[in-house]
């Protein structure tokens, strides 16, 4: 049997709204649904994706970035910022690069500290090569995020030393009709059937039929989540910070 | 009321009549129900009294004859006589001085314009007489020559009004005053100027003549009055009492217009009263009906009752009446007191013919156009086009809401019908905003098993087109909806 050969899928926003409107009845097969319809359902569908974000790190989803020590504790990040990338929902590792041997560069690990944990820290103006990194996102759509180091970079960090971060970035916004998704192809379902969900309540559909349609939805993501998750070992140790 | 069960059906007999409300700029108003060249049909079983309702395609209209090419036509009359044959069909040619033909051999031309031909046989030879618009009359004796009525008497110079009737050997015609003028006995050519009787027991103009059982029915502009054969003289006719009715019948502007049709000994004409509007009337053992609805009488008004026409056939069975009334012309099915529409690419039937000899066809013509044809309603072997033209059947129903305003998510929408033996395509659509846009239609095949759609979207109030264009049969039966009502 002939299969295609390839494996390229893909939909844009308005087909996605386009089969949930369907899914909902607010449109019959063939029928073009009107801009209002459209632009109510592209609301929801970039609120429902920004909401995703609280889900984790799916890996595809994961990016790194790397940027120069300078003398100070603070770095924004975000388009056009010191840090210049997509503000990062939140860092999930980091290091930083000694390079002071050029041909055998040694990567030391940042702690990534919360923001208590950083709080405590009572002299931050305290140089050296940093050993700790807090991130802290901020709010709004266009806000940048600030990268906090510790201890501030002294002369020879600066020289020799940079750090690399692997961070979380927000799921891209669907603003064209023909803009595909920011997930991969097996999250489609669980997008079409979320939206559908969520355009539910506003064409009266039974809660009972809702109730069915976000469990099953539900199930479709958690299975398009694992997915997306690394697979590998579990280690578990014992912090040697204070107080933890 | 709390929501229905999801997934409900229900399915909704495709049978109604037109209720187009009024349009408010004076034009036709083409909202809400209608049925165009669909016709309904009702079967009784006798046995349960159960009742179902179709939705049949009418027939097309073929070409039989072409008489007068590039003419139009205003006369047509299937002889009853022994010995004739259809071709032998006689018909009226011409806007100006109406050329008359016997099938296809022409007879002469006449001065003015034919309104009609009435058969009679006071000698043995069945002739027709022939009314013209400029109130000369004429004759033709099958297979004698074509001759004017030259009785100076013949009230000619009075204006004569409709058609030629019979009765007891006397022929009737009325004047512009309402007078009706006899014919001596057994005579076309013979007239006398006094052989008259004046319809004054309302104040009018004399519209026409026809007859109604053993009367003769004299319609002025006023009044509807019966007359029969007393015996008396000059003119043997007296009126009948009790039975004058004040309803006006209406003149048509166009002269060979008919604002009367005779079904048998039913009578149906546009009616008026001094109280103004017009409805259609119909009489049946000297009573009176109103037969027209509201969406009738308003296309009338919007048209002017005096340019509208009526005609009428029998198909299928079924008394048909076709009414003429400016750019819709309506069809009244006595037999099931239903209305609906009929159309096409050109009026090809403003003027009927049936025949009780021969094979008892129907035929007709346009005066309308310069086809110059005479046309067959073919209903034995019935062809779906007009001239060859496809015609466009549509069924518009009402606004369909199961009592309520909520949202309805309709699943299915399913069209039960007969099979047919060849691809039979009717598109589907809909309307949810009170019948101003219509869906893009989708189509089912109504050869194939399944005849419906699925993922119909969302109404409140929905109205459904179907339409048919294919040069098949189809008669349909209902509309199955599966549908959700939605909570609000």
């Amino acid at each position: 049997m002939a299969t295609s050969g390839s494996s390229n899928f893909s939909t844009t926003r308005n087909e996605l709204i386009d089969k949930a409107l369907l899914n909902v009845g607010a449109v019959g097969e063939g029928e073009t649904p009107s801009s209002t319809k459209y632009s109510n359902a592209a609301y929801l569908l970039n609120i429902l994706v920004k909401a995703w974000a609280n889900d984790g790190m799916p890996l595809w989803a994961i990016k790194h970035t790397s940027f120069s020590l300078t003398a100070t504790t603070s770095y924004s990040i975000g388009t056009g910022a010191t840090v210049n990338a997509v503000r990062p929902i939140r860092i999930h590792s980091a290091f930083i690069r000694d390079s002071s041997n050029a041909t055998l560069p040694t990567d030391i690990p940042l702690q990534i500290y919360t923001r208590q944990e950083y709080d405590d820290i009572s002299s931050k103006q305290s140089t050296g090569s940093p050993t700790v990194l807090y991130y802290d996102p901020q709010g709004g759509a266009t806000a940048t995020g600030t990268i906090h180091l510790w201890p501030k970079p002294d002369a020879t960090a600066i020289a020799n030393k940079t750090v690399y971060i692997r961070y979380q970035r927000p799921y891209e916004d669907f603003d064209a009709s023909a803009d595909e998704p920011d997930f991969p192809q097996q999250w489609y379902l669980p997008v079409l059937w979320y939206l559908s969900w969520m355009l539910a309540p506003s064409y009266g559909i039974p809660l009972e039929e809702r109730t069915v349609w976000l469990r099953e939805a539900h199930r479709m993501k958690e299975e398009a989540l694992e997915a997306g998750m690394e697979e590998g070992s579990v280690y578990f140790g014992v912090s040697n910070r204070y107080g933890r | 009321m709390a929501a229905r069960e999801i997934f409900q059906t229900e399915r909704i007999p495709l049978v109604g009549m037109p209720n187009q409300r009024q349009a408010t700029d004076g034009t036709a108003v083409t909202k809400d129900q209608r049925f165009i060249n669909f016709f309904p049909m009702k079967y009784t079983n006798k046995l349960t009294g159960k009742e179902t309702y179709y939705l049949v395609k009418r027939p097309g209209f073929e070409t039989f004859l072409t008489p007068t090419a590039g003419s139009i036509g205003t006369a047509l009359h299937v002889w009853e006589t022994v010995g004739t044959a259809e071709t032998d069909i006689m018909s009226a040619w011409g806007a100006v001085n109406s050329t008359i033909k016997k099938g296809t051999t022409s007879l002469g031309a006449i001065t003015g314009v034919a309104k009609g031909f009435t058969e009679i046989d006071f000698t043995g030879t069945s002739t027709v007489v022939i009314p013209s618009s400029d109130n000369t009359a004429w004759y033709y004796p099958f297979g004698g020559a074509l001759t004017q009525i030259t009785d100076a008497d013949f009230p000619t110079a009075r204006g004569i009004q409709g058609k030629f009737v019979s009765l007891d050997g006397y022929l009737f015609i009325m004047d512009q005053f309402g007078r009706i003028y006899n014919s001596d006995i057994n005579s076309v050519t013979a007239w006398g100027a006094t052989s008259f009787i004046e319809t004054t027991y309302y104040t009018g103009f004399g519209i026409g003549l026809a007859r109604h059982h053993d009367a003769i029915v004299a319609f002025t502009s006023s009044a509807v009055e019966f007359y029969t054969n007393e015996g008396a003289s000059p003119s043997p006719l007296a009126r009948r009492e009790m039975v004058t009715v004040p309803i006006g019948c209406v003149r048509p502007t166009n002269t060979y217009y008919s604002s009367i049709a005779q079904m048998r000994e039913q009578l149906f004409f546009i009616g008026t009263q001094k109280t103004g509007g017009a409805s259609i009337y119909k009489i049946e053992q000297y009573a009176f009906h109103k037969v027209s609805i509201p969406a009738i009488d308003q296309q009338l008004e919007v048209a002017e009752p005096n340019n509208c026409y009526l005609t009428n056939a029998k198909i299928w069975g079924m008394d048909v009446i076709i009414l003429g009334a400016g750019t819709i012309s309506y069809v009244y099915l006595p037999d099931f007191d239903m209305w609906c529409e009929i159309d096409g690419s050109a009026d090809v039937w403003e003027v009927l013919a049936g025949g009780s000899a021969n094979q008892c066809r129907v035929f007709s013509l346009s005066s309308s156009d310069t086809s110059g044809k005479i046309y067959q309603w073919n209903t034995d072997t019935p062809v779906w086009t007009d001239n060859g033209v496809a015609y466009t059947a549509s069924a518009i129903t009402s606004r369909v809401d199961f009592d309520t305003e909520n949202n309805k998510r309709f699943h299915k929408v399913k069209l039960i019908g007969d099979k047919q033996a060849s691809t039979c395509t009717i598109g589907i659509s809909w309307s949810d905003d009170d019948y101003v846009t219509f869906s893009t239609e989708r189509n089912v095949d109504m050869s194939q098993d399944r005849t419906y759609l699925t993922q119909c979207g969302m109404g409140r109030r929905r109205a459904f087109k179907f339409t048919n264009s294919t040069n098949t049969p189809c008669r349909l039966q209902a509309l199955e909806l599966n549908y959700s009502e939605c909570g609000f």
